[in-house]
């Protein structure tokens, strides 16, 4: 059974960048890049540092105006639509620095974030009392938001871009700053989440390790061009990737 | 009089807060410094002289409905155009709006002071906890508690209060979220508006005359309480304002005599000696941000 037999309601859908590129005082940070995160699967979008990951993620969300290129759902194009509107369209990013609403406790941060989303107080309760459980924010729930460690903070930020319901979830590194167990953990309760509503997530991280363990589909970037894409599996035994990600380690 | 000075300390305490947090409410929510906020304290003080022959709740409502109207209006002729201007632009247009209402008040109804005559049952003193308290002292007492825990209620427990509170803290972020500002911003102003009948039916009372002007000193009172606070907390601006007024009512009995006229010279000064040591307010946390 797939994610989208669990969710008839909301047909699978596909964001895709064709050709996408950016360049800052005429370094190509992206260049040419096409990638496509399809609804309910979890893309991990790797690289080394510098290699274009963030930028990318940036052009999806429309934080930056891609100069070469297209971005599209399915068939519409929303290439010129401003980060609030694609949001509006279900474009939802994190950021890495987590920004939450310190004087809210975590649980009223995501319930104002599903009260957002247009659901209904005990809808909203409910779903809220979901993500909650899934991503392990339990003990802290009633907490202050400005009270949290750094690595919670981020947590309860994507909890709360959940709570939106989001048919598209970008997220930059969100599990910086955990050991890998952990971060392991947050991403296959994020995975868990967005299978069952359907939800594509595209996943920036520097850890080959994580990502091979979580993701459905990887993507790797080096200097803006997209190296290989794939099947974590396939991926790995790549020599191009080898040479350029675990290579640089020996 | 230990209980009649806490009745009355307490209960000045109680009605500044409620000034207080009709002011941080909406600079929370919208970056908005109202200075507008007094006519509305004289939008409601007005009903309550032109109703001062009919019976005392029912003019407390009608200043309810006048100041929400005056509330709701002026968000939509004078604030919403400029719901994405700068706060300096709002501010300029609440000074713009409070004396516009102002000159018209004093143009129209209100050229000079008029006398409202308290409430007999007002005046009255009973026993309460062994002590001798005015009625007035009471009522200040209880209404603003009552209303002070209604905004409490409101603001903690219903799906319109975390929306608030969350656009009162980052609006950019809320409304990304989702929280839509169509909602939140009038209703801030709804809310704000019962803040301040409730506060013009006390004050009212308390100084038995409404005049034109009279909205300045409560507005300033907020303004002060929740810059004392912290601007951005509500509970801070609570806090805040609730402190100013039981300072005063403090300084009031234990000043002597000859220097009770000097009584916000010592208020202020406190004031400002609190603003050196936290230039943020009591209350106002640091924003969280994690890189």
């Amino acid at each position: 059974m797939t994610a989208t037999d669990l969710n008839p309601t909301r047909r699978s859908s596909v964001l895709r960048m064709a050709g996408g590129g950016i360049h800052f005082d005429g370094v190509k940070a992206v260049d040419g890049v096409t990638i496509e995160v399809r609804s309910g699967e979890v893309l991990g979008l790797i690289g080394p540092n510098g290699s274009g990951k963030t930028s990318t993620l940036n052009l999806l969300s429309g934080m930056l105006k891609a100069s070469a290129g297209s971005i599209s759902i399915d068939d519409q194009d929303i290439t010129r639509l401003s980060m609030r509107q694609r949001a509006r369209r279900g474009v939802v990013r994190t950021f890495q620095s987590g920004r939450v609403f310190g004087r809210l406790t975590v649980w009223e941060n995501v319930e104002a974030a599903a009260l957002g989303g247009g659901l209904r107080r005990p809808a909203a309760r409910a779903l809220t009392a979901e993500i909650i459980e899934e991503l392990g924010l339990e003990p802290v729930a009633h907490d202050l938001a400005q009270q949290l460690t750094a690595g919670r903070v981020r947590t309860a930020a994507i909890a709360r871009a959940l709570a939106t319901g989001p048919r598209f979830l970008l997220l930059d590194e969100p599990a910086a700053g955990q050991n890998e167990s952990e971060a392991v953990e947050l991403i296959t309760a994020i995975r868990g989440f967005a299978q069952r509503r359907d939800c594509g997530v595209l996943l920036v991280e520097h850890d080959m390790s994580v990502v091979m363990g979580t993701c459905d589909r990887l993507h790797v970037l080096d200097s803006g061009r997209t190296v290989v894409e794939g099947e974590p599996a396939t991926v790995r035994s790549d020599p191009r990737v080898i040479e350029i990600y675990f290579g640089k380690r020996h | 009089m230990i209980i009649e000075f806490l009745v009355n300390a307490v209960g000045l305490g109680a009605l500044y807060a409620l000034l207080t947090i009709g002011v941080a409410l909406l600079f929370g929510v919208l970056g908005l410094m109202n200075f507008a906020y007094g006519e509305l304290i004289l939008a409601g003080a007005f009903a309550m002289y032109l109703f001062r022959d009919q019976p005392w709740p029912f003019a407390v409502l009608m200043a309810i409905l006048f100041s929400v109207v005056v509330a709701v209006v002026s968000e939509r002729l004078a604030f919403h155009p400029l719901r994405d201007a700068d706060p300096v632009t709002l501010m300029i247009a609440s000074f713009a709006v409070s004396l516009a209402l102002q000159s018209v008040a004093r143009m129209t109804v209100l050229p000079r002071t008029k006398g409202v005559p308290p409430e007999s049952f007002l005046s009255h003193r009973i026993e309460f906890l062994g002590a001798d308290v005015s009625v007035l002292d009471l009522l200040t007492l209880g209404l603003c508690g009552v209303m002070l825990l209604g905004v409490a209620w409101l603001m903690g427990r219903t799906s319109l209060g975390i929306q608030l509170r969350a656009a009162a803290e980052d609006f950019r972020m809320a409304s990304s979220l989702g929280v839509k500002a169509n909602l939140v911003i009038p209703a801030a102003f709804v809310i704000v508006g019962v803040l301040s009948a409730v506060g013009a039916a006390v004050l009212v009372a308390r100084q038995g005359s409404v005049s034109a002007e009279m909205g300045l000193q409560p507005m300033l009172i907020g303004v002060i309480g929740a810059v004392l606070g912290g601007m951005s907390s509500l509970k801070g601006a609570a806090l805040g304002g609730f402190l100013l007024g039981a300072a005063t009512a403090l300084l009031e009995s234990l000043l002597p005599t000859d220097l009770i006229a000097f009584r916000d010279a010592f208020l202020f000064s406190a004031l400002i000696a609190v603003l050196v040591v936290r230039p943020q307010g009591l209350l106002s946390g640091t924003k969280v941000r994690v890189s």
